[in-house]
């Protein structure tokens, strides 16, 4: 039961992640259309933004500490969502 | 959940954004509400699903959302800076990469002090606790279970060798995830600890080849640290943990300097603790010895005065307190005086001995 429950969670979160994408994410052009960045660019970054990270260890696991969210922003700013 | 957080993220910015620029306010605004929604959204569904998997809500994933929410937003504010950067004066970014790394070397040297200041705590609340007790199992039970909790362990281990030996014989005492103590007497000098009576012996995840390693992986474990608990010059045993909590964490030498010390203070309270129950244990001797005849080893005249007293008086705590009837009245008691005829015949034929027996 409980596994049947996950799977429709997972199916759920992937209909709004499609749903979102056709309706939003794949509609909208650049934000800043003076200044596009290309995604490759932000491949390497978002890279290194996973490798360089600092666990904050509790008991059974730990918080993760990085700088993800700079990669992710200047993405959001200037890069175009769909590509 | 990529893919979510991600159409989410655009989604959210560019509602917040409308026909405003990166570099105006509404920007910043909208970047941070886009970071903070995406911080959220994944730790509620990721509460979820531990909540439907295990069957019970874990609110700490949720709490822990909340303090890294903190950090996320300040991470949003540096990576405004980049873009405001980008779109003015690109040829200044290099000053922010520069301000990145530092940034990040800062954190980490954050990181390093809070660990070195909670290895402190740890040692203060290990001293304390183990050092509270002088009853020898509550003291090695407290011993292990705090190692356990401080040094974020599955498993802990206490082997107390017989004196004399190093290894070869001796007391192990096992504290289970679920908080059992099991005593166990099958200490074998071939046991993955053994390397560890010379000095203390770390055997993390990724090691191969030490020694020690290949008895630990048969018992099952995936990483351990040891040391040995040293009372007056002298290995007493050796004390144990297995089994990182954190599977993407293992021990390192912090962690075997930390336990080093933690098994001296163990050593410690395990010696006073031995050292108190051999004191009680002898006090209970000198008491026999005083109150009984060595040869025979019946009561003496004080023993038997001591004894009397109890019974006619009904104090409790000695082996011949009057019994007491289910209705709470106290059985009576008699004293018999027995002069027994030709005895000393017995004792001029058979000697001591046989009149020890006799009495006996």
């Amino acid at each position: 039961m409980r596994r049947f429950a996950v799977a429709g969670l997972t199916v759920a979160i992937a209909l709004a992640a499609a749903a979102l994408f056709s309706v939003v994410v794949r509609r909208a052009g650049p934000a800043y259309p003076e200044l596009v960045l290309p995604w490759l660019l932000l491949a390497p970054a978002f890279a290194l933004a996973e490798v360089f990270v600092l666990h904050l260890p509790n008991a059974r696991s730990a918080h993760t500490v990085g700088l993800r969210e700079v990669p992710a922003v200047v993405g959001l700013a200037l890069v175009t969502p769909a590509g | 959940m990529y893919g979510l957080e991600a159409s989410l993220a655009v989604t959210v910015y560019r509602l917040v954004l409308g026909d405003a620029g990166p570099a105006h306010p509404r920007g910043f605004a909208a970047a941070l509400a886009a970071v903070l929604a995406v911080d959220l959204v994944t730790a509620t569904l990721v509460t979820l699903v531990l909540a439907l998997a295990d069957g019970e809500l874990d609110a700490d994933v949720l709490r822990g959302a909340a303090s890294g929410a903190v950090a996320a937003a300040a991470n949003a504010c540096l990576a405004l800076l980049v873009v405001v950067v980008l779109i003015d004066e690109p040829v200044a970014l290099p000053l922010l990469g520069v301000l990145l790394v530092v940034l990040f070397l800062a954190y980490r040297g954050q990181m390093t002090l809070t660990r070195g200041h909670a290895r402190l705590q740890v040692l203060y609340r290990f001293v304390g606790s183990a050092g509270r007790s002088v009853d020898l199992d509550e003291a090695a039970a407290t011993v292990l279970a705090e190692a356990r909790s401080l040094m974020r362990s599955e498993h802990a281990e206490l082997v107390v060798f017989t004196p004399g030996t190093t290894g070869g014989g001796g007391v192990r005492l096992v504290l289970h995830p679920d908080g059992r103590v099991e005593h166990r007497d099958d200490v074998r000098p071939a046991e993955w600890w053994a390397p560890a009576v010379e000095g203390g012996l770390l055997l993390p995840r990724a090691g191969t080849g030490e020694p020690g390693r290949e008895a630990l992986t048969a018992a099952g474990c995936r990483d351990g640290v040891v040391a040995p608990l040293r009372a007056r010059d002298q290995v007493i045993g050796v004390l144990a943990v297995t089994n990182r909590l954190f599977e993407l964490e293992t021990y390192d030498a912090a962690d075997l300097t930390l336990f080093e010390t933690l098994a001296g203070h163990a050593a410690v309270a395990l010696d006073n603790a031995r050292l108190v129950e051999h004191l009680r244990r002898l006090a209970a001797e000198r008491e026999h010895q005083a109150l009984h005849d060595p040869l025979t080893g019946l009561a003496n005249w004080l023993g038997f005065q001591e004894q009397l007293r109890h019974v006619l008086t009904g104090e409790t705590g000695t082996e011949t307190a009057p019994e007491t009837a289910p209705d709470g009245e106290r059985g009576g008691a008699a004293v018999a005086l027995l002069d027994l005829d030709g005895f000393k015949e017995v004792d001029d034929t058979l000697g001591h001995p046989g009149v020890t027996s006799c009495c006996a």
